[in-house]
C-alpha cells in the first residue's frame, strides 16, 4: 500500500482517538532528551482492556515510520502472541513485510509474506541480504527474552546498508514484565552500540501479572518506574470493545481487583451485541438445540452458566486441569454457535481474527475441548494466556473447577487471578462464563462477577 | 593455595509430601537445598566467587578453561559432532571413515564455515587423526550412548571416616557398553600434556560417583544388567585419551567444601563477603581463570553516577531469581527421582510415551501411553512451544528437547536437534514450564546474567555519558535526573 494511503488511515485513526490517546502517541514520539538536560521523557501508558493501548503503540510506530526517520522501532512484548497482535495491527494499517517484521527463535517459521523471520539468537544463520532487509525495516517485533535478535539487527556490520545506530524501544503488556527482565533486555542494545532515542511502556497493571514465587519480584516494570521516579501515567479510560453488559462484568472484576477507576464505554459499542451491523452476526434459532438457546441467544450479551451440577475437575499433563463434563458442555455450546450463527453471510471461522473463541485458564481443558471438536474447528479453542491482546465477537470461558470444598487453584492466587479479568474482557458482543457457583462462591472476584446486574443466569444440568 | 575449609553441611532435601501437588506453597526462600550439577560442584571447588557468579548472576563459564575469543560454543559443537559421527558409524551410514570424509561431514554439519574451519583445524582434525584406527574398529550396532544424564539424590562422599550424601546431576559425554568405557571429552589440553585437565578428570569422577550410587532398578531396561564398577574412566582431549583413577581420596574430602559454598551462597547474603575473602586468584597470584577479566576485574566506569543506588535495587533481585529457579527446576529434579512414574503421571509432571517411528534424523513420532492425555499434551506443547523428553529413566537417560511439529490422531511428530542414537524407545515427556504455568525455567538464568551486565554498563567520558540514553535512563530512574511522562507543553 502506498505511504499516502497509510498516512490517511493513520490520520483517520488519530481523529477517532480521544485526547488521552493522542497525548500518549505524542509522548511516544518525543525523544528522551527533548526537554533539556535535567529531565528524561519516559511515557508509561495504563490502558485497561479495549482502551486501545496497543493501537496507541502501533499508531506511534506508524507515525514514526511515516516521518521517514531512519530509526527502527523495537517493539517488545512478554509473549509471542502479543507481538503477533501488534504485527497484525500494523499490517492492517497497510504496512508490509518490508516495513514490519516479527522475529522468532525458530528459522522454520520464516514467512516473509507474513512478516515473520525466525533466526538464532545471534542472527548467525541469516545471510546479508536478509539482514539488510531487516536493517531497513521500520518496526521489529520480538519478545523481551529474545530481544537480542531485534537489537542485534542494526549491530551487524558489513551488510552494505547504511543505518543509524538508534532505535525506539516500546514494551507492550508491561504488567507481565518484571524490572529484571526489562533491564536484561535493554543491555542487548548496548551489546551492539545502539543508543535508543526513546523508551515507552504500555500495559494494564491489572492484566496478567508477573508470575513468580518471589514477593520481591512481583512488581511489574510500570509499577517500578512509578515507584522509583514518582512519575505519572497516561491513563486511558474509555473502552471501545465491549457491549456495556460485558463492560459491567469487567468493571465488577476491576472493583474486585481494587482498580482506581471504572471503565467508560464508548457510545459506538455501548449497545453493540452480536447482531449489531458492525459485528453482523445472524442467528438461526432453529439450528440451535433447544436446551442451549437461552445460552446462545444474542439477546443476552453476558450469560453465566452454573455448572455446579456437573462433574469434577481432574489433574492432567503439565500439572494442568481438565473437567470432562464442562468440556463437553463447552463443546456443545461451541458447536451450537457454529451451527446456528452466520456472519456476513458465511459460516463462522476459527482462523484469526476468529469469530468466536472458547477460552480456559487451563491448557489441559483446552486440549480436552479440542479433542471433542472436529479437527477443522479446533482453532476455536485456546488458553486465556494466548488470548491476551486479542478480541473476539463472542467468548465462552470454561473455568474448570468444581471442587466441593471450594478450592479453585491458581484462580485465587493473587498473582494469577487476573486470568479471569483478561478472559472476560476479550469479548465484544457476547460472553458466556461456565463456572460452578458452589465451588466459586466466597472467592472475591467471582462473587463480584456473579453479582453483575447485567448477567443472565442459567443452570447447566448433567446430560 | 589456602582456601578456608568450611564445615560440611547436612543437605536439606524436600519432604516427601512437599513433592506432591498442594504439598507446599512455593514462595520466598525454599526450605530445601538446591539440586546441584557436576559443573556447580567443580566451580565451587575451583573458587567460591566462581560459584557465586554462577548461582546469582547466571554466569556459567567454566572457571578453569580460558575461552578464546570467537571460540565460544566450540566445545558444544565438538561434542555433538563426535556423537553424530560415531552414531553414523554404528548405524552403518559411514564405513570406514577417512580423515577427508570426516572433514566433509563436519563442514556439512551446520554453522558458520569460518568457525567450522577453525574448530576443525584446532580440535577435530587432531582428534580424528588420533582416532582413525579406533573409528575403523567400531562395529555396526556397537552399543554406545551419548549425552546421558545421570542423577542421584544420594551420592556418598567420605570425609574423615564418615560418609555424607548429596544430590548431584550431570551429563556423561559417552558410555560405551561393549568396550566398558565412560568418556569425558574436552577441547582443553595440548599435544604435549602428560596429565588430563584437572577439572575434567574430577568431573568424570563425579559422574562415575553418581552412576555408582544409582540402584539398578532405576536404570533403563537396556542397561539393567550392566555392572559399571568394571568400566574404565577416560578423559579424552583432542590429542590423546587419559585414564582416570576411580579412587580420588583428596577430591572426595574437598567436595564437601564445594557443597557448603553452594548452600551458603544460595541461602545467605552474608556469605558473599566470605566468598570474596576466599577468592582463589587473591590467594594464588598468577592463576589463570575465565572469570578474571570478563567478570571479576571488569572496568568500573565513572558514569552513571547513580550506579550505587541502582545496585541497591538490583541486589534485592539476584537471590530471589535463584530461589525462583530452585522452586521451578530443582524441585522438579527431586520429584523426578523420588516419585514413582504413575504418581508423576497422576500429578501431571510427566507422561509416558513410546516412539512409534523415527521418521528422519530429527523427526520422531510419539504415541502417548494414556490416550486421554494426548489432548492436554498437545495443547501444552502448542502453548509452551516445546517439551523435554527423557529416553531412559530420570536417573539414567538422554534428555532431549523437542518442539511439536505435527499433531496426528492420538500421535504426534516432534522435532529434535539430537543426532545420536537413543538408548530407549520409551520416553517420559516433561512439561517445559514452571510451577505456575508461565514460562520456561531456563530463561531465568539469562535474566540473571543480563541484569548483572546491565548493572555494569557505563561511560567514562562525561560528554559521551550525557548523550547516552541508557546511562541517562539510569540517572533518571535512580539519580538526580527527573523522569517525566511527556513534555511539559504537552500537559493540558
Amino acid at each position: 500500500m502506498a505511504l499516502r494511503d497509510i498516512r490517511d488511515r493513520v490520520g483517520v485513526v488519530r481523529s477517532r482517538f480521544d485526547t488521552r490517546q493522542n497525548r500518549s502517541v505524542d509522548a511516544f514520539l518525543d525523544d528522551w532528551n527533548s526537554e533539556g538536560e535535567n529531565s528524561f521523557i519516559f511515557p508509561v501508558v495504563d490502558g485497561p482492556p479495549g482502551t486501545g493501548k496497543t493501537s496507541v503503540g502501533v499508531i506511534a510506530a506508524a507515525e514514526c515510520m511515516l516521518e521517514q526517520r531512519d530509526e527502527q522501532i523495537i517493539y517488545l512484548c512478554y509473549g509471542h502472541f502479543a507481538t503477533d497482535v501488534a504485527r497484525q495491527k500494523l499490517f492492517e494499517l497497510g504496512f508490509g513485510s518490508d516495513q514490519v517484521v516479527r522475529l522468532t527463535p525458530d528459522p522454520r517459521e520464516t514467512e516473509w509474506a507474513r512478516g515473520i523471520v525466525g533466526c538464532s539468537y545471534n542472527l548467525s544463520d541469516l545471510d546479508h541480504n536478509t539482514l539488510r532487509r531487516l536493517q531497513r525495516c521500520g518496526v521489529l517485533l520480538c519478545t523481551l527474552h529474545g530481544s537480542g535478535r531485534a537489537f542485534g539487527v542494526r549491530g551487524v556490520r558489513g551488510t552494505g546498508a547504511r543505518v543509524r545506530h538508534t532505535c525506539r524501544v516500546v514494551v507492550d503488556e508491561f504488567s507481565q514484565v518484571p524490572p529484571p527482565l526489562w533491564f536484561a533486555s535493554l543491555i542487548r542494545a548496548r551489546d551492539v552500540d545502539l543508543n535508543p532515542t526513546s523508551y515507552a511502556l504500555l500495559g494494564d497493571p491489572y492484566q496478567l501479572p508477573v508470575v513468580t514465587t518471589q514477593p520481591l519480584l512481583q512488581e511489574n516494570v510500570g509499577e517500578f518506574v512509578g515507584r522509583v521516579s514518582g512519575g505519572g501515567l497516561h491513563e486511558l479510560r474509555t473502552q471501545h470493545r465491549m457491549h456495556e453488559d460485558i463492560c459491567d462484568a469487567v468493571n465488577s472484576l476491576r472493583d474486585a481487583l481494587q482498580c482506581p477507576y471504572r471503565l467508560e464505554s464508548a457510545e459506538a459499542v455501548r449497545r453493540r451485541d452480536l447482531t449489531h451491523p458492525e459485528l453482523n452476526f445472524r442467528w438461526n434459532e432453529n439450528a440451535c438445540p433447544q436446551d442451549l438457546r437461552e445460552i446462545v441467544s444474542p439477546s443476552y450479551p453476558f450469560v453465566i452458566v452454573d455448572t455446579s451440577g456437573l462433574g469434577r475437575e481432574e489433574r492432567c499433563f503439565g500439572g494442568s486441569l481438565r473437567n470432562d463434563d464442562e468440556a463437553e458442555l463447552a463443546t456443545r455450546i461451541a458447536m451450537a454457535i457454529y451451527e446456528s450463527y452466520s456472519r456476513n453471510g458465511r459460516r463462522l471461522t476459527p482462523s484469526e481474527p476468529s469469530d468466536f473463541k472458547v477460552l480456559s485458564p487451563y491448557s489441559g481443558q483446552v486440549g480436552s475441548i479440542q479433542q471433542r471438536l472436529p479437527p477443522e474447528l479446533r482453532g476455536f479453542c485456546t488458553t486465556i494466556y494466548r488470548s491476551q491482546g486479542r478480541e473476539y465477537p463472542c467468548v465462552i470461558i470454561s473455568f474448570v473447577w468444581n471442587d466441593p470444598n471450594g478450592f479453585i487453584g491458581f484462580l485465587q492466587d493473587p498473582r494469577l487471578r487476573a486470568q479471569t479479568y483478561v478472559g472476560c474482557s476479550r469479548a465484544q458482543g457476547k460472553l458466556v462464563a461456565l463456572l460452578s457457583h458452589r465451588c466459586f462462591q466466597g472467592h472475591r472476584d467471582f462473587d463480584y462477577l456473579c453479582r453483575t446486574a447485567s448477567a443472565h443466569r442459567v443452570e447447566a444440568r448433567p446430560q | 593455595m589456602n582456601l578456608s575449609t568450611r564445615a560440611p553441611v547436612q543437605w536439606r532435601r524436600p519432604l516427601r509430601n512437599w513433592l506432591e501437588r498442594g504439598g507446599i506453597y512455593p514462595s520466598e526462600r525454599p526450605p530445601f537445598d538446591p539440586f546441584p550439577t557436576v559443573s556447580d560442584v567443580i566451580s565451587a571447588h575451583f573458587c567460591p566467587v566462581a560459584i557465586l557468579h554462577r548461582l546469582l548472576h547466571g554466569i556459567e563459564l567454566s572457571p578453569g578453561l580460558i575461552a578464546q575469543r570467537g571460540r565460544e560454543g566450540a566445545g558444544e559443537l565438538y561434542h555433538s559432532f563426535i556423537a553424530f559421527l560415531k552414531s553414523s558409524i554404528t548405524n552403518g551410514r559411514l564405513r570406514p571413515p577417512s580423515l577427508g570424509m570426516i572433514r566433509q561431514e563436519f563442514l556439512r554439519f551446520g554453522g558458520d564455515p569460518a568457525i567450522l574451519a577453525e574448530i576443525w583445524r584446532s580440535y577435530l582434525e587432531p582428534w580424528s587423526r588420533n582416532r582413525l584406527s579406533e573409528l575403523a574398529g567400531i562395529s555396526q550396532g556397537e552399543r554406545m550412548f551419548f549425552e546421558v544424564t545421570v542423577a542421584s539424590e544420594y551420592v556418598p562422599f567420605r570425609r574423615e571416616g564418615q560418609t555424607l550424601t548429596y544430590p548431584l546431576r550431570g551429563v556423561i559425554d559417552e558410555i560405551n557398553l561393549d568396550r566398558q568405557l565412560i568418556i569425558e571429552r574436552t577441547i582443553v589440553g595440548g599435544p604435549d600434556d602428560q596429565e588430563p585437565p584437572e577439572s575434567e578428570a574430577r568431573q568424570l569422577w563425579l559422574l562415575w560417583k553418581i552412576l555408582s550410587s544409582i540402584r539398578h532398578d532405576n536404570f533403563p531396561r537396556e542397561l539393567s544388567e550392566v555392572d559399571f564398577s568394571n568400566f574404565h574412566l577416560v578423559v579424552e582431549t583432542p590429542f590423546r585419551p587419559f585414564p582416570v583413577d576411580k579412587q580420588n581420596r583428596e577430591f572426595e574430602e574437598e567436595v564437601h567444601d564445594a557443597y557448603t559454598w553452594i548452600r551458603d551462597l544460595t541461602l545467605n547474603p552474608r556469605s558473599i563477603p566470605a566468598a570474596y575473602d576466599n577468592q582463589r586468584c587473591e590467594l594464588q597470584p598468577g592463576l589463570q581463570c575465565n572469570f578474571m577479566y570478563s567478570v571479576c576485574r571488569r572496568r568500573r566506569f565513572q558514569y552513571p553516577r547513580a550506579r550505587p543506588a541502582m545496585h541497591q535495587e538490583f541486589r534485592h533481585w539476584y537471590r530471589p531469581l535463584l530461589w525462583e529457579l530452585i522452586w521451578d527446576w530443582h524441585l522438579l529434579q527431586y520429584k523426578l527421582l523420588r516419585l514413582p512414574t504413575n504418581t508423576l503421571e497422576e500429578e501431571g509432571w510427566a507422561v509416558r510415551a513410546n516412539v512409534a517411528s523415527f521418521l528422519s534424523q530429527d523427526m520422531v513420532e510419539l504415541e502417548i501411553v494414556r490416550e486421554e492425555e494426548t489432548g492436554p499434551v498437545l495443547a501444552h506443547m502448542q502453548d509452551a512451544g516445546k517439551c523435554e523428553l527423557i529416553f531412559g529413566t530420570p536417573f539414567v537417560g538422554q534428555r532431549v528437547e523437542v518442539a511439536l511439529q505435527e499433531p496426528r490422531e492420538n500421535r504426534f511428530v516432534v522435532r529434535t536437534e539430537r543426532r545420536y542414537i537413543l538408548m530407549s524407545n520409551s520416553t517420559l515427556i516433561l512439561p517445559d514450564i514452571t510451577l505456575l504455568e508461565s514460562r520456561p525455567w531456563y530463561l531465568t538464568r539469562n535474566v540473571q546474567r543480563n541484569m548483572f551486565r546491565f548493572e555494569h554498563l557505563g561511560r567514562e567520558n562525561p560528554a559521551t555519558a550525557g548523550q547516552d540514553s541508557l546511562v541517562q535512563l539510569i540517572e533518571g530512574l535512580f539519580g538526580a535526573r527527573v523522569l517525566r511522562r511527556e513534555r511539559s507543553n504537552g500537559s493540558p
